[in-house]
């Protein structure tokens, strides 16, 4: 019997026909072959309306020995809604760990097996990829700095209201050890941008151990569907939230 | 048409749906002659430990009328019924229920007074009392869209008779309701419409995925 772990690479997908190849192609040979996980890659598109499924498909076809599956959802589930697939699809599936990659190229394949290193040693259940923790360097990559000081003035906020200690809530790479997830109620989490701190706060709440990797930022020709404001408004709202329902203030 | 009446209460949905030619089925836990007379079938059970996908009902209209402040834990409910029936043919849920921001309740706080009686929004066996905001909070977190909401004015014709002054009472009730639902509103009514389940999108998305890689 294999006594490898069971890794799924999730990568979200929305109109990143520019993208979605290189990323796949970064995809480092020691994820798909290595002595300690078995790898497979689940994509799911959220109804994309450029050549996304187009590009994903010559990737799949020209790479029939890789483990990959395709998903696309006729109707447009959001950033959160789309997690919550694949978060389902990795439980469902028995997989012992699941990351969570982009397919615009934020965030660098190449890291992936230092992102699921922490929960394969037993050493965390959460591992983000942190573009903060060395604060400038996310200015060095190209992150607008109205970005940079919205970034760090919700940081330092939610750590505070949280009593964590991160050097970011809002990086899209991570990998949540599956038992993990099956702990936190994350399918009634927003469908929306807020989601990913919705559950870094569950985790938060129900003690799981998270660790952070510096990550290198990388802003390109992608395109930015968040709303800041919104965003940074539904953020602070969920935390706050989080924190009076915690005092037994208000039922949630 | 076909409604599911949860907690159907006498029969008086029963028989003006009757009436008007709709299938009713009536589920509650303790069912009257006049509800009997008046459905197409009924089911007499727990409300909170009904085992609804065994009911293989298939209707267009939920009814949930004044009944889940009367519930432990209504959000467990709300879920039972979008698991079993958002994957069908999508039926409305009508929700009904008193509003605990009414002005005479939040004036009677101000003055320290707040008890239970034996009707109304303080009905003593209601186990769970809603705002606007936590019934719509309520309806979100359970997974449902809502697609109206509405303010009632309190049943002023009920107390002191249908009268000039109670007609007059409730137009002006109306009229405040308007400006601010909140806090003018007696009770509360919403339409909504449970969204799938993670495990039917999830199967959705995984077929439409399936076609396009086999589409040349």
């Amino acid at each position: 019997m294999d006594e490898r772990k069971k890794i799924l690479i999730f990568i979200v997908s929305y109109n990143s026909e520019s993208f979605i190849q290189d990323v796949l192609l970064r995809i480092p040979d020691c994820v798909w072959n290595n002595d300690r996980y078995i790898s497979e890659l689940l994509i799911i598109d959220d109804q994309s309306s450029d050549n996304t499924l187009h590009r994903v498909k010559e990737y799949i076809n020209s790479h029939p020995d890789l483990k990959i599956k395709f998903f696309y959802n006729p109707v447009n589930q959001g950033y959160g809604g789309n997690q919550k697939l694949g978060y389902h699809y990795a439980i469902k599936y028995g997989f012992d760990i699941v990351v969570l990659l982009h397919g615009d190229g934020q965030y660098d394949p190449k890291l992936l097996d230092e992102i699921i290193r922490p929960i394969i040693n037993g050493e965390a259940d959460v591992v983000i990829g942190s573009r903060m923790v060395n604060r400038l360097d996310a200015l060095k990559g190209g992150m607008p700095i109205y970005k940079w000081i919205g970034n760090q003035v919700l940081t330092v906020t939610q750590n505070l209201l949280l009593r964590s200690n991160l050097s970011e809530f809002h990086s899209g790479y991570r990998a949540y050890r599956t038992q993990s997830l099956e702990k936190v109620p994350f399918e009634f989490n927003s469908n929306y941008f807020d989601f990913d701190t919705e559950i870094l706060i569950q985790m938060i709440d129900t003690s799981q151990r998270i660790q952070e990797i510096p990550i290198p930022t990388y802003y390109g020709k992608e395109i930015c569907y968040v709303n800041g404001l919104k965003y940074g408004y539904l953020i602070l709202l969920a935390t706050l939230r989080s924190r009076i329902v915690n005092l037994n203030l208000l039922y949630d | 048409m076909t409604v599911l009446d949860i907690g159907c209460g006498p029969g008086y949905m029963a028989e003006e749906l009757h009436k008007r030619g709709i299938n009713v089925i009536s589920i509650d836990r303790c069912i009257t002659q006049m509800t009997r007379q008046f459905s197409s079938e009924v089911i007499e059970t727990e409300i909170e430990t009904c085992n609804f996908p065994s009911l293989n009902v298939a209707p267009d209209r939920i009814f949930l009328l004044d009944i889940i402040e009367h519930l432990n834990n209504p959000e467990g409910l709300l879920l039972q019924i979008r698991k079993t029936f958002a994957n069908q043919e999508v039926p409305q849920l009508i929700i009904t229920s008193g509003n605990i921001g009414f002005f005479i309740v939040r004036f009677g706080l101000l003055l320290g007074q707040f008890n239970y009686g034996k009707k109304g929004i303080l009905d003593k066996d209601h186990h769970r009392l809603f705002t606007f905001g936590s019934m719509k909070r309520l309806l979100h977190i359970a997974g449902y869209t809502i697609k109206e909401v509405k303010g009632i004015p309190a049943p002023f014709p009920l107390a002191i008779g249908n009268n000039i002054i109670s007609r007059f009472l409730l137009f002006v009730n109306c009229l405040l309701i308007r400006i601010w639902p909140g806090l003018f509103a007696y009770q509360m009514g919403f339409v909504a419409v449970p969204k799938p389940m993670i495990e039917h999108l999830l199967g959705r998305a995984a077929n439409t995925g399936e076609k396009i890689l086999k589409e040349t």
